[in-house]
């Protein structure tokens, strides 16, 4: 008898689930919800609740032509149907198709019924399970539970409702998001306890304060019986799209590498970097405020306009036509590349949005344009209208892109002290790039002089030296070491003199003579 | 006095929808001398009556006539109240 049943035992079944279509976010489950069942959305007041519980509905039908319920305690259909118009959803012509049906709750106007006595949500019940048999519908989305006890009162009657309408949604094989009202940002999932009712599978909503800041995130805190990725991701809502969740994480680290390399557009540069940037890299220059970082993007953009590459600029100090006079008075001309094709610019404030958005947009130009050369110029502008984590989550999700599409990147970052001095946003990315190339002055017997090193050089023989260059109406000029300097990078120089310098030199000498 | 044209939405056999049922009646015969037209509906049975109605609870009484349309929630075991909604508005000009 044992043996027969331990013959029978299965392995755990297997979970089958429903690709959403939210972009993003059926990458961080792993798939999509877990298919019939129901998943609780908890997040506060402006945390896009509705809008998860409408793109869930909209994209199943856009997507997969599956027909949605949506079961509204709330906002009057009326409403729903204008607000999300917005986004693209043409809720209306869905219900002339029968693909989208309301289930009106929501409270009326004016009217107060006159309580005699208990009641029960039978009737809710009922009209949800009319309108799935109606519709044949694959998708229900009910917003809100908590509405449904301001609504209707937290009696013993409602809750037990709650529990046969959750039971039913089960039965009726359909994939259920149920959304909840919370109080804080981190505390109790939901008010009124309703994450009792809904077991299976609960994703929190984030709209975190941070450094005066919006900050979006979402958070998939369990799936039941299967896999997902854990922790929050950012995410942001945009207009005619909806939400779009950033996979940061979820990006997994595969991209190839090729030998092939690329000329800089400076071609003392490529000697010190072995023979020019590898292909699908990614090169970070720092440097102080004129050291000569956007010259240096402007060579890298000209560089690859003469190999005949495609290239994308972004700008967010400079606007177009400034940039468009500066390469002109370094010799190439912007002006008429863009206007053949070779070149483009995009010229941007930070200010103008949230990391996440300017991240999207990026990510669309790179995918509309298809360039081999992609420059950000600067990283530190855009650190301005950020989070610490949501800059290095943007870093993160713009390398992986770029890097995934082989294209080469070259970022800038200012340092804050115009001597030495590393910046933040260099800490934050130096683990990300391929290449570090530094930008610094050099004070030598009252004079600025400017300094480039190759720091860092993934997977190739690099010049270690720190060299002088100059600027002039061609260009960046690279010369000789600074041999009789040292303390470079950290801004506190000592001048030692030749005699020194041959000692020093020798002391090796005599040290590799003697290993030897 | 006019008749009174009420309709009770109920749910099934319940408890509740039972209850509600039976106060109507006696309330009917005892108040309004059986002067009322009582239409009950089932809402597990016709879904579709409920969504046009948008009922939301069970059991919900609505008296459609004479007017003004009133709706009453719960079981109507309470019944002065119910007595006092349904009797004839002397402020109606109808």
């Amino acid at each position: 008898m044992n043996a027969e049943s331990s013959k029978q035992e299965q392995p755990p079944p297997f979970v089958e689930k429903l690709k959403t279509g939210i972009p993003g976010f059926d990458l961080i489950a792993e798939g999509g919800l877990p298919h019939s069942t129901c998943t609780l959305v908890a997040g506060t007041a402006g945390s896009a609740k509705t809008v998860f519980a409408n793109q869930f509905l909209a994209k199943g039908i856009v997507e997969a032509q599956e027909a949605g319920v949506f079961v509204t305690f709330e906002e009057s259909p009326a409403a729903i149907r204008k607000h999300m118009q917005g986004f693209g959803w043409t809720i209306e012509n869905w219900e002339a198709d029968n693909l989208w049906k309301f289930v009106d709750v929501s409270p009326v106007l004016g009217e107060k019924p006159v309580v005699t006595g208990e009641y029960d949500m039978a009737p809710v019940l009922a009209r949800i399970q009319y309108a799935i048999e109606t519709t044949q519908a694959k998708r229900v989305a009910i917003d809100s539970l908590g509405a449904i006890f301001t609504q209707l009162g937290d009696t013993a009657l409602i809750r037990g409702d709650l529990f046969q309408l959750i039971g039913a949604l089960r039965q009726l094989q359909v994939t259920a998001v149920l959304t909840a009202e919370r109080t804080e940002e981190y505390g109790d999932i939901a008010r009124y306890g309703v994450e009792e009712f809904v077991l299976d599978n609960v994703v929190i909503l984030r709209n975190i304060l941070e450094g005066e800041k919006r900050r979006r995130t979402i958070e998939i805190l369990k799936f039941r019986g299967t896999s997902h990725q854990k922790g929050e991701y950012p995410f942001t809502v945009l207009p005619r799209q909806g939400i779009e969740v950033i996979p940061l994480s979820a990006i997994q680290l595969q991209q190839q590498s090729s030998d092939i390399r690329i000329q800089s557009g400076i071609n003392e540069l490529d000697h010190m970097c072995g023979g020019g940037f590898f292909r699908d890299s990614i090169i970070l220059t720092s440097g102080a405020t004129g050291t000569g970082k956007t010259l240096m993007v402007t060579q890298f953009m000209g560089g690859g306009i003469e190999a005949g590459e495609r290239c994308l600029l972004f700008a967010f100090e400079e606007s177009q036509d400034q940039l468009f006079r500066n390469a002109s008075g370094w010799g190439i001309d912007f002006e008429t590349e863009s206007a053949n094709g070779h070149l483009r610019v995009v010229c941007r404030y930070p200010e103008t949005s949230g990391l996440e958005d300017h991240l999207i947009r990026m990510k669309e130009i790179i995918e509309d344009y298809q360039p081999n050369r992609v420059a950000v110029d600067s990283l530190s502008a855009l650190e301005r209208v950020s989070s610490e984590k949501g800059f290095r989550e943007f870093v993160i999700g713009l390398t992986s892109f770029i890097k995934h599409r082989k294209m080469a990147g070259l970022f800038t970052a200012t340092t804050p002290t115009l001597l030495g001095g590393a910046s933040v946003t260099e800490s934050h990315i130096s683990t990300i790039t391929d290449s570090i190339i530094l930008l610094r002055y050099v004070e030598m017997y009252g004079e600025m002089l400017r300094g480039i090193t190759v720091l860092k050089m993934r997977g190739s023989k690099h010049d270690k030296e720190i060299r002088e260059f100059t600027i002039d109406g061609t260009g960046m000029h690279i010369g000789m070491p600074f041999r009789n300097v040292t303390g470079i990078l950290s801004g506190n120089f000592t001048y030692a003199s030749s005699d020194e310098l041959n000692r020093l030199n020798n002391l090796f000498n005599e040290q590799s003579e003697m290993r030897e | 006095m006019s008749k009174l044209h009420l309709k009770l939405y109920i749910s099934g056999y319940s408890l509740l929808s039972r209850r509600a049922v039976t106060n109507l009646k006696q309330i009917c015969r005892v108040e309004f001398e059986e002067n009322c037209d009582i239409e009950i509906i089932d809402v597990i049975k016709s879904p579709q009556l409920a969504e046009l109605a948008n009922i939301t609870v069970t059991p919900t009484l609505v008296k459609e006539s004479p007017p003004p349309i009133k709706r009453l929630v719960g079981d109507l075991s309470q019944s002065e109240r119910v007595i006092s909604e349904l009797e004839p508005d002397p402020e109606c000009p109808y």
